[in-house]
């Protein structure tokens, strides 16, 4: 009997204890599950995520190269442009996907640009609509032939992939395998063909030299003599030289400790010691109610006071307690849209708060345009008929990436909006229109 | 797991409370109010984050009614605000929302700006002013160079390009100061004359960017073409 009662009792026993371990078992599983199942998840996701680009790099690469081989061997200009506009389409997503990647660097860095600068050609060609010469085909074969070898290169990490790798943690492909891919592509053995057109990733950009750098070579003391100068300051307020940086364009950077404003950093050229910009911060909360033309008398005399002459305001715009005011120069009736600068003024007290002179500083030469050949009249004859025209001049304004035009400006009204038409004063070809988009504290060109 | 949603919801208010406490959100100092009667994206912010956190169990409409009312009063009880039904500043802070009152202004998107604005401020708040308007210029460089993204938002979020989008940091919400320096890089200044890359020598890592020659430093980041 007593030993009936013991089996029981230790029956029993087993049976709480079994009903115990389970219990914790699953609650066990319960939150560290519910807990870990959320971030495998998510790794999970990143994980398709890179895969997704991986195989759409891929898949583009291949399809940009064989559709520049077939441009190889088509004659008919319309069907070069749609392969040209195929070609632009897939590097647009051939450069997306190569940002997912995030491979760290050079060789990435410049087949990102290679790849990007290869979809704005194939634009630029597309929208020539004229047949493509024998070098610009043949460039294009150059480029599909590299593409193709990219294309195989990436295809090699397919194995790794199979094999059970993955693109995350320390030892994953994007930082151990793709690294060492796209560092072919940094080689010196690498020919990148020159690509020199009107476009802005062209090659020439690169050599394209700023057209006002001439005047003296300033040393940092003259430098800060000039600052000193601009600003008006006074021997309690503190210059000082933060150091000059190299490459084509030399530029001379400097702190200023205002003793009442705290501090800006300009930055002035090496040659000519031409102002480049500064900006400050102010307390702007106040609207001491200043209307546009104060603003435009204070940016004026701001700009000629830094020694900019004949610049006339082109825009007003009013933001967060800050106006900015566009400066144009205006040469013998003609707005030359190039030579601009920027004056940032406070809305409280209208003290001036930044220029940015980069444009001009860089740009301001004398231009030689030859005489309008069509009269103001023939180019109103090009532009849209319901227009109520408001007032034409004369302007200058860029054109592609190393272009300007002389243009004639048209600001008019077409159905309650508010346009600029620009029309080639040597061509009559309608050029560029911009709209103007109201909103409820500033004006802007669009 | 109502207990687990329950448990979730006071973890992401303690959340929210250490985040208003640490950073002292100060946007919502200028915020307007939302009080019954006030409708708009704004209601429908307040009524998706109530609903989230088991307070309101009405439709997402963006009209503030009856039920979204008894829905904050009970949210300020619970957080120890004075339970008046009306989302003011403190509130809104509570909930993590910016009331703004400055209305939209630019041609270009605000969303743009207001992304920008993040990034400068969770990247660079402690810098001077030029130096945030800086960081600003890079980004907008990058959207016009060759080997990068082409839009604001793909440069931002490019995978490990900033390390304040893989800590979270460019969720924060952005101060005044980092408005101005995006609408002053968006209105062309651009204190680095072009360049691309910045890094603070006291804290980067990545190994070939100290390989490129620095154009200017200010502050503690130098900036690299």
């Amino acid at each position: 009997m007593e030993e009936r009662k013991k089996r029981i009792a230790l029956t029993w026993a087993v049976v709480i204890l079994s009903l115990l371990v389970v219990g914790a078992a699953i609650a066990f599983g319960l939150i560290f599950g519910l807990k870990s199942s959320e971030p495998v998840a998510n790794a999970n996701m990143l994980e398709a995520g890179y895969s997704r680009a991986y195989y759409s790099l891929t898949d583009e690469l291949n399809d940009m190269s064989v559709n520049l081989k077939k441009i190889d061997a088509i004659s008919s200009a319309k069907t070069q442009q749609d392969m040209l506009y195929e070609v632009w389409a897939s590097a647009v997503k051939a450069s997306d996907n190569l940002s997912s990647l995030s491979v760290e660097g050079e060789g990435s860095v410049k087949l990102k640009r290679f790849v990007n600068q290869l979809g704005d050609y194939s634009k630029y060609l597309a929208k020539k609509s004229e047949s493509l010469s024998k070098e610009e085909k043949e460039n294009l074969v150059r480029i599909g032939d590299m593409l193709s070898e990219v294309a195989v290169a990436l295809k090699g990490v397919e194995d790794e992939l199979t094999s059970g790798r993955t693109f995350m943690g320390d030892d994953g492909v994007v930082e151990k395998v793709l690294p060492t891919v796209f560092e072919k592509f940094n080689e010196p053995s690498v020919e990148y063909p020159t690509l020199i057109y009107d476009g802005p990733f062209s090659d020439g950009l690169e050599g394209h030299k700023a057209r006002n750098l001439d005047g003296n070579e300033f040393t940092p003391e003259l430098g800060e003599k000039k600052i000193r100068a601009m600003f008006d300051l006074t021997e309690n307020d503190k210059v000082e030289f933060m150091g000059a940086s190299g490459g084509d364009l030399k530029i001379l950077s400097y702190k200023i400790d205002f003793t009442k404003d705290g501090e800006t950093f300009v930055s002035i050229t090496q040659n000519g010691g031409k102002l480049l910009s500064f900006v400050r911060n102010a307390d702007t909360e106040t609207d001491g109610g200043f209307t546009d033309d104060e603003l435009i008398n204070k940016a004026e005399e701001t700009a000629l006071h830094l020694g900019f002459k004949d610049m006339k305001s082109v825009w007003v715009e009013r933001v967060n307690g800050v106006g900015y005011i566009n400066l144009a120069l205006v040469d013998d009736g003609v707005i030359i849209y190039p030579d601009i600068i920027k004056v940032k003024l406070s809305l409280s007290d209208l003290s001036v708060l930044g220029v940015d002179a980069t444009h001009y500083s860089l740009n301001h030469v004398i231009r030689n345009f030859d005489f309008e050949k069509i009269g103001s009249q023939d180019a109103e004859s090009v532009i849209d008929g319901r227009m109520e025209i408001e007032r034409v001049s004369l302007a200058v304004i860029p054109y592609g990436e190393y272009s300007e035009r002389l243009c004639y400006e048209f600001k008019g009204n077409i159905d309650g909006g508010d346009y600029f038409v620009y029309v080639d004063a040597q061509s009559g070809e309608e050029i560029n229109v911009l709209y103007v988009v109201n909103s409820e504290s500033g004006t802007l060109v669009l | 797991m109502k207990k687990l949603s329950i448990a979730m919801s006071m973890v992401l208010i303690i959340s929210v409370f250490a985040f208003v406490v640490a950073f002292n959100v100060p946007e919502v100092c200028e915020a307007a109010v939302l009080k019954q009667g006030s409708t708009g994206t704004q209601v429908k912010t307040l009524q998706t984050k109530l609903k989230n956190w088991g307070y309101y169990f009405g439709s997402v409409d963006g009209i503030f009614g009856a039920k979204t009312k008894t829905a904050v009063i009970s949210f300020q009880k619970k957080n120890g605000l004075v339970a008046d039904g009306i989302v003011g500043a403190k509130t809104a802070a509570a909930l993590g929302m910016t009331l703004s009152t400055t209305p939209t202004t630019s041609g270009y998107s605000t969303s743009d700006v207001n992304l920008l604005a993040r990034l400068v401020y969770a990247e660079a708040r402690g810098e001077p002013y030029t130096g945030q308007v800086a960081v600003a210029a890079v980004v907008l460089n990058r959207v016009k160079s060759s080997s990068f993204p082409n839009s604001i938002a793909g440069v931002i979020y490019e995978p490990y390009a900033f390390t304040c989008v893989s800590d979270g940091q460019i969720n924060l919400t952005p101060n005044s100061t980092a408005k101005k320096a995006a609408q002053d890089a968006m209105n062309g200044w651009d204190p680095t004359g072009g360049c691309l890359y910045y890094y603070n020598p006291k804290t980067a890592t990545s190994a070939w960017i100290w390989s490129r020659p620095v154009s200017v430093t200010i502050g503690s980041h130098s900036f690299m073409k």
